[in-house]
């Protein structure tokens, strides 16, 4: 079976940022990245599928991303991923969710997968949208918080985290979307040896036109959505101490809890 | 301008390649989830955390450098790094890869004949072979040139009759890799475990590489053929060129004990109120603090270029004595001022600082001790041995 994941490169969850001048992006210089983590986790269960197969499968990683997600890319070769697609032309760069799953829906296009994986959220933006509507433009079935997937007979059964600590089991028809929650499967160490075959392995560079896409669909042309400010969050942390007998403190905390915080 | 990484401070990383990056980063993943959680326990309970050796293989850090045979095939920038990150984890979990790489696949690889290389290369590197390497005797390991231990030529055969002493991986080895003197100079031979005559024995109450095993190795009348011995090995010029890849391995290793101590006495000393402030807002401890930050960035600045030129092929072997000698040291003494900033705690392996400063003592001992490559840069300055 054909895999496409689909992979963001976004900066280290222990990155330290600061925003630019206009007040809508970081300041990438001293940034590092790795690949978002429930991608990792939508990569690991590619493997996990190719590896259970007849050993026809194949996993492509695909990301839409500059030049320097070349490096997100060689980490997904490196953990295992047969090829890789690169979409580092800049006309497909600072899209919304909506054109940067239009180039996807392109891209699955071409290729033809059975199955896309996706991250359920990237950590950056996090809007959480890309894979849904992915499977929209492509008129395919989309799953949202995977917990469980097992591919047989042309069909996905397809475990989904819902509240309470619920799941539930569906039967999907393939072809399919599915959103990866993270934690659904231990993420495999990459090996020296991976990191050693990646460099072997093909990356595709695809332009706009060789996916028939025009500029207004697509990139920063193509967003309707616009951000018109960044803001890094105001700390608000207050330290009250609760004074009295233990008794009489635990009930004020309790209370405080309930109404205030209401956590209880 | 954003402040510099208190671990790295003129960003020594920026130097890697993309590659050693990725590798890196395979290995503190590792260390983190997997070393880091069992290691304090490991040195208490004075146990080589074995469960770990398949997935030291599966990561593929047994021959990182070396090439066919199931080695990596990387360079040695990389071996580097996977030293760095493993002794971030404990000094014993480095020594065992760096015994079985640099100490066991190195001189095989490079003195063995096919069939040695063909049998016992690629279980190593799947770390379904171990190995150890015995150089050192009771009498004197500073000066191995008059080691006693010797192989007589019987026919075909040799015969071993002596003893090694400090030993590292000597009980867990399934090959040892043995220097011997002979009438003609000095020849390395494997003996394998459950050799006629060969007793390996644990030495018992260590203080320093707990997780480590440290063996004694007794040779009465052992008998190997001819074929076990490595062909192109020639006099004490051969295992010394393999102590050169260890410590080579080791002038990085320390990087990482000493930067561990030193993350942990920034967090504790930024914690810490003492006199109505944190430590760290006391000079005497910010000097503690910049000098180790200082002496950690020079020892990084130094392992890579150490490594730059040694995948130039143009390393010399008291360039790694330098290296050694100056990296070794800094973590040593990081480890000292972390455990005395840890105050009371730091006694206990409910920190680090202790754990790695009793491993850096054996550190600063084997492979040469301190004053030995101070005595080899001696020597290359004023083209004089003053042994
Ligand atoms: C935990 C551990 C693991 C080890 N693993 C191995 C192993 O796997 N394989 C192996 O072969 N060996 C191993 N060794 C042995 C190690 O390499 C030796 O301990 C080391 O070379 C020092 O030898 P020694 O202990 O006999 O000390 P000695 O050589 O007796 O030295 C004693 C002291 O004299 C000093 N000294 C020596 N010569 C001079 C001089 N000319 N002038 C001034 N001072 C001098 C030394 O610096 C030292 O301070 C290991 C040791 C330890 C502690």
């Amino acid at each position: 079976m054909k895999i496409l994941v689909a992979i963001k490169q976004v900066p280290d969850k222990n990155a330290r940022l600061v925003l630019d001048s206009a007040g809508q992006g970081i300041v990438e210089t001293d940034v590092t990245w790795e690949i978002n983590e429930s991608d990792r986790y939508a990569l690991e269960s590619a493997l996990r599928i190719k590896e259970a197969g007849d050993g026809s499968g194949e996993v492509v990683a695909v990301t839409v991303g500059p030049e320097r997600a070349r490096k997100a890319i060689s980490s997904a070769l490196a953990m295992g991923a047969d090829r890789a697609i690169h979409l580092a032309d800049p006309d497909f760069q600072n899209g919304d969710p909506l054109s940067v799953a239009r180039v996807l829906a392109a891209v699955v296009r071409k290729e033809e997968p059975q199955l896309v994986l996706c991250g359920t959220r990237s950590d950056d933006a996090g809007y959480g949208e890309t894979p849904i509507l992915l499977g929209g433009l492509l008129g395919w079935p989309a799953v949202f918080l995977t917990m469980g997937i097992e591919v047989a007979d042309g069909r996905v059964k397809v475990v989904r985290e819902l509240e309470a600590a619920r799941q539930e089991l569906s039967s999907i028809a393939l072809p399919a979307v599915l959103a990866v929650q993270s934690g659904i499967h231990e993420v495999r160490y990459t090996s020296l040896k991976g990191i050693m075959a990646a460099k072997k392995k093909t990356v595709d560079q695809l332009t706009p036109t060789e996916l028939g896409l025009s500029r207004e669909k697509i990139g920063r042309f193509g967003s309707r959505l616009q951000v018109l400010d960044l803001a890094p969050p105001v700390k608000k942390s207050k330290c009250e101490f609760i004074e009295g007998k233990p008794g009489d403190a635990a009930a004020a905390l309790v209370d405080r809890l309930r109404r205030d915080a209401k956590v209880l | 301008m954003a402040s510099p990484h208190p671990l790295d401070f003129f960003d020594v990383r920026s130097l890697l390649s993309d590659e050693e990056q990725a590798v890196q980063d395979a290995v503190a993943r590792f260390v983190d989830e997997r070393v880091i959680p069992i290691i304090g326990e490991c040195f208490e309970a004075d146990r080589f955390p074995m469960e770990l050796v398949p997935q030291l293989a599966e990561l593929g850090l047994f021959g990182v450098s070396m090439e066919g045979y199931g080695g990596a095939g990387m360079n040695s920038v990389c071996y580097g790094l996977v030293c760095q990150e493993l002794e971030r984890g404990d000094s014993g979990l480095r020594s065992f890869v760096s015994v079985q790489s640099s100490l066991c696949m190195f001189p095989i690889r490079r003195y063995g004949s096919e069939e040695q290389r063909r049998r016992w290369l690629p279980e190593m590197a799947a770390g379904r072979a171990l190995g150890c390497f015995g150089l050192t005797e009771p009498d004197g390991g500073s000066d191995p040139g008059t080691m006693k231990t010797h192989a007589r030529r019987d026919g075909s055969d040799w015969v071993i009759n002596g003893a090694k002493m400090w030993i590292t991986n000597g009980t867990l080895a399934d090959v040892a890799v043995v220097w011997a003197n002979t009438d003609d100079g000095v020849k390395g031979f494997l003996v394998e475990r459950g050799a006629k005559g060969y007793v390996a024995r644990d030495i018992k109450r260590k203080m320093s590489l707990r997780a480590s095993v440290t063996s004694e190795l007794f040779f009465d009348d052992v008998r190997v053929p001819e074929a076990a011995r490595l062909p192109d090995a020639i006099g004490l010029a051969a295992p010394l060129s393999c102590l050169t890849q260890a410590r080579y391995g080791i002038a990085w290793g320390v990087l990482g004990a000493a930067s561990a101590c030193l993350a942990e006495a920034l967090e504790f000393a930024g914690t810490r109120v003492l006199f109505g402030r944190p430590l760290s807002h006391t000079q005497t401890i910010q000097r503690r603090l910049a000098d180790m930050a200082r002496r950690l960035t020079a020892g990084r600045l130094l392992a890579l270029q150490l490594g730059r030129l040694k995948d130039q092929g143009r390393m010399h072997h008291s360039q790694v004595s330098l290296a050694k000698w100056n990296n070794v040291r800094l973590a040593l003494d990081a480890a000292r001022e972390t455990r005395d900033i840890l105050g009371g705690g730091g006694i206990t392996l409910d920190h680090h600082a202790i754990r790695h400063m009793l491993n850096l003592e054996s550190v600063i001992t084997y492979e040469g001790t301190e004053t030995i490559h101070e005595l080899v840069v001696g020597r290359e300055l004023t083209g004089t041995a003053a042994f």
